[in-house]
């Protein structure tokens, strides 16, 4: 709790909420701490406090812990309703099964081949890559050595924030199909 | 089987290869199909159901079923291994390059591998789905706009509104062919023909032997000029008239010939 210049006092939990609210990116735990001038044992604390404060029905918001830091976002209750203000082009259209399938493929094996993914799937994949690179959710990470040294793909951070996965360890849990 | 086939007669046959992404996804349909662990698939069976649905569309797009007949290709090539006694085959040891796979046992790995990425996919589709009901403080200036999804068309109806496009254009296009039309003719100025500029250049060259081609030239405007000058060319063409330059440098002359 600290004071303010009219004698309200203003909590650190509301300081981060503002901070929130304003950020167009997520903040991660740090640059929170700078803000409010407190430990970071406190901000994890008042996030805490935010997040159950937002599980509630009146509330429309949600607490997001991406892979670089916190953001908030609407609830996904709200989203039948509030997709209302978005036009058709404004909202993600969603990725094809060819592309989901091409996507596990990277994820799990990556760096991988273009014919690694072909033969996995038996199918072409050239198409389906181009549109993952073009949505960013893929990256040519090098080059195979070895006969024609062929391009390795890799996913991107953008992938992880895409599937709202928290970062490599949460993938990975992803990946094991008995959880 | 059968509930499958009903559906692919109906739909056209780009329809049926777009369900299926790929000849793994459609193996894949028909074991599910059989209810059985992938390791126990019978491959006689699996083989002839392929084969059904294979001809049950109605035309092949070699194209794009290409690689559903290799796979198909593949799996009779297990089968008649299985089949036929095995003899001592020359074939052995070499590599079947063109086919998925060697042996039932490599099949299975294949579908295995296939069945865990395909079940990734799926979660991650659950993901996305969640993901995209979420939407976040987007970065520069709002886009979000409130956007009036029904037009009001003050009582017009499709039919009418339409007509009244066709209507348009077709005005436009009329327009324009009539300006296309226009630009290949030469319109003269009032008073002005062929005839009467040779009568002119004539009476000129009366006046003075030699003149030169500016002083017939220069005074008129531009479609008078193109006139004069095809007059001068058809005098000098029928020989009553001769065109001289020095070189590139000098005027040209126009003299006229006794």
């Amino acid at each position: 709790m600290r004071g303010n210049d009219a004698g309200q006092k203003v909590t650190t939990t509301a300081i981060i909420e503002a901070a929130l609210f304003l950020s167009q990116e997520p903040l991660p735990l740090d640059k929170l701490g700078q803000i409010c001038g407190v430990p970071l044992a406190v901000i994890k604390d008042s996030l805490q406090k935010i997040k159950a404060d937002l599980a509630r029905n009146e509330r429309g918001l949600v607490l997001l812990e991406t892979s670089k830091g916190f953001q908030l976002g609407t609830k996904p209750e709200t989203a039948a309703c509030v997709e209302k203000l978005f036009t058709a082009d404004q909202i993600n259209t969603p990725l094809s099964q060819a592309a989901l399938e091409t996507l596990a493929i990277i994820a799990a094996k990556q760096p991988v081949t273009r014919l690694e993914i072909e033969n996995i799937r038996g199918v072409k994949a050239d198409g389906v890559i181009d549109n993952l690179l073009k949505r960013g959710l893929i990256r040519i990470t090098g080059r195979k050595e070895g006969l024609g040294r062929p391009l390795l793909y890799g996913v991107t951070e953008k992938f992880l924030h895409y599937f709202g996965i928290k970062d490599s360890k949460e993938l990975e849990e992803l990946m094991n199909l008995d959880t | 089987m059968e509930t499958l086939l009903k559906q692919e007669q109906v739909d056209p046959y780009y329809v049926k290869l777009s369900a299926f992404e790929g000849p793994f996804d459609l193996l894949f349909h028909l074991i599910n199909k059989e209810e059985v662990d992938i390791r126990d698939i019978s491959l006689s069976k699996i083989t002839d159901q392929y084969l059904d649905y294979l001809h049950s569309l109605p035309q092949l797009n070699t194209d794009r079923a290409g690689d559903f007949l290799v796979m198909a290709a593949s799996l009779l090539y297990l089968k008649s291994q299985i089949l036929l006694p095995q003899a001592p085959s020359f074939l052995q040891g070499r590599e079947e390059e063109a086919l998925f796979f060697g042996s039932k046992e490599e099949l299975v790995r294949h579908l295995l591998e296939y069945n865990f990425y395909k079940s990734v996919a799926a979660k991650l589709k659950n993901r996305e789905e969640e993901q995209n009901k979420i939407f976040l403080r987007s970065p520069g200036p709002p886009k979000i706009l409130m956007v009036n999804t029904q037009l009001n068309f003050y009582g017009y109806d499709l039919g009418v509104l339409q007509q009244a496009l066709l209507n348009i254009r077709e005005r436009k296009h009329k327009k324009e062919a009539k300006k296309e039309a226009e630009r290949g003719k030469i319109r003269l100025p009032d008073g002005i023909s062929f005839l009467k500029k040779v009568r002119y250049i004539a009476s000129r060259l009366k006046e003075c032997t030699t003149c030169f081609l500016e002083d017939f030239l220069l005074k008129f405007e531009k479609r008078e000029i193109i006139l004069t000058f095809a007059a001068l060319l058809e005098l000098a063409k029928r020989g009553k008239l001769s065109l001289h330059q020095k070189d590139n440098s000098h005027r040209i002359q126009v003299s006229k010939k006794m």
